[in-house]
């Protein structure tokens, strides 16, 4: 019998040859796609950055909310970043350059603000937006203008010295402020507890622009009066940290001292709800 | 004939060669590409550069640090920042934002004292 051998392959051959064959042309083409010549990504959004340009980019687009004040501005750029929650992802960057140290306080100051606007603001970092340093000097109020006291001129009479010269004295013109009430109370919220300042004129007057110094053991900041005249234009307040003592006073020389002033742990039973301590204290100006 | 199998079985293999570099450069430049996660800056689009450049403005128009600002801009060209700067300003003017284009100008005015 005679063997009969086909010159046509079986297509089954062809096929697994075919197969080989677009396996081998896959590997050669991912090789060259992923590595010899790789698609490249030179128009990349914000979102593809490196962390630390993402951290770089919140604290400019804080800075720029810090000078502008323009929030819609600040949301989109940081939108941009493809973060869920821009707030708390600008916080977080504030508290990691705190963390790392020789942050600069006004970057942190301008992150602070802007997570504040965005609903992520920390309980650290409201420290940093209650003592904001002001962008001009202060200037302090107008003091009436001290009017010398007519003292006896001395009589002409004919040969007659005065024999001391007739300087009236004159009056201080600083001003002191008496702490007027001193009082803690329950507030709704949550958040650290506050030391709430109150400066006041001889008339009732809120003060703005006023310096208050309040100091601990191991530390000392300065907070001014006027930054939320929709409180009061003689308000300030100061995020307190827990179990620290704290001293406070208007940064006026020979002004009254307001002293024991610790954050308090007792519940708030009469609200519902978060709520936290407040330390409310009053001055009022008077002439020394 | 055997040997007239190889001509048969070398065309399927160079049409499955060509099948599959057409499948992997659809693969490898378009469904699954090369993805950067981490970019820098000068990757960055156009227009998202020049946001960078107006916030950099900003952030020097509130600090005055120009040392700052500078190393800011170095992050995006190596290059002579005057030029890349003026074309940032003029796509702002030309999208309105005139404060923004004044901001940036203002700084690469700075910039060019040492």
């Amino acid at each position: 019998m005679k063997r009969v051998t086909s010159s046509r392959p079986r297509r089954g051959g062809l096929i697994l040859w075919a197969l080989l064959g677009v396996l081998a042309g896959l590997g050669i083409a991912l090789y060259l796609t992923w590595v010899i010549w790789p698609a490249k990504y030179t128009n990349t959004d914000p979102s593809d950055l490196l962390p630390e340009r993402k951290a770089l980019w919140a604290e400019l687009a804080s800075d720029g909310y810090a000078l502008t004040g323009n929030l819609e501005a600040a949301r989109q750029r940081l939108a941009a970043l493809g973060i869920p929650d821009a707030g708390v992802y600008v916080a977080q960057v504030a508290e990691a350059r705190l963390q790392a140290g020789g942050a600069n306080l006004e970057h942190i100051r301008a992150m602070a603000r802007l997570s504040e606007a965005l609903g992520g603001i920390t309980a650290r970092l409201l420290v940093y937006i209650a003592t904001p340093a002001p962008t001009s000097t202060p200037t302090p109020e107008p003091t009436q203008t001290p009017t010398a006291t007519p003292t006896a001129r001395p009589s002409p009479t004919a040969n007659r010295q005065p024999t001391s010269t007739a300087t009236p004295t004159q009056p201080s013109v600083s001003q002191v402020f008496r702490l007027s009430s001193k009082e803690s109370r329950c507030a709704a919220g949550k958040g650290p507890d506050v030391i709430a300042v109150f400066i006041q004129d001889g008339g009732g007057r809120g003060m703005p622009g006023l310096r208050i110094e309040v100091s601990w053991a191991g530390g000392s900041e300065a907070f001014y009066t006027g930054l939320k005249p929709y409180v009061d234009p003689g308000f300030a307040d100061f995020a307190m940290e827990p179990d620290v003592d704290y001293v406070v006073t208007v940064g006026v020389e020979g002004s009254d001292i307001a002293k024991g002033i610790r954050s308090i742990k007792a519940e708030c039973p009469e609200i519902t709800g978060p709520s936290h301590h407040e330390w409310v204290l009053h001055f009022k100006r008077t002439r020394p | 004939m055997r040997a007239a199998v190889w001509p048969k079985r070398l065309a399927a293999l160079a049409a499955g060669v060509v099948i599959g570099l057409a499948l992997g450069a659809a693969l490898g430049w378009v469904v699954w590409p090369v993805r950067y996660y981490n970019t820098d800056l000068v990757d960055l689009k156009a227009d998202h550069q020049d946001a960078y450049i107006l916030m950099v403005s900003e952030q020097w128009e509130r600090t005055r640090d120009l040392n700052q600002a500078r190393a800011a801009l170095a992050l995006l060209t190596a290059l002579d920042l005057s030029p890349r700067m003026e074309q940032a300003a003029q796509r702002l003017e030309a999208g309105g934002n005139l404060t923004a284009a004044r901001r940036v100008r203002k700084l690469a005015e700075a910039l060019k004292q040492p």
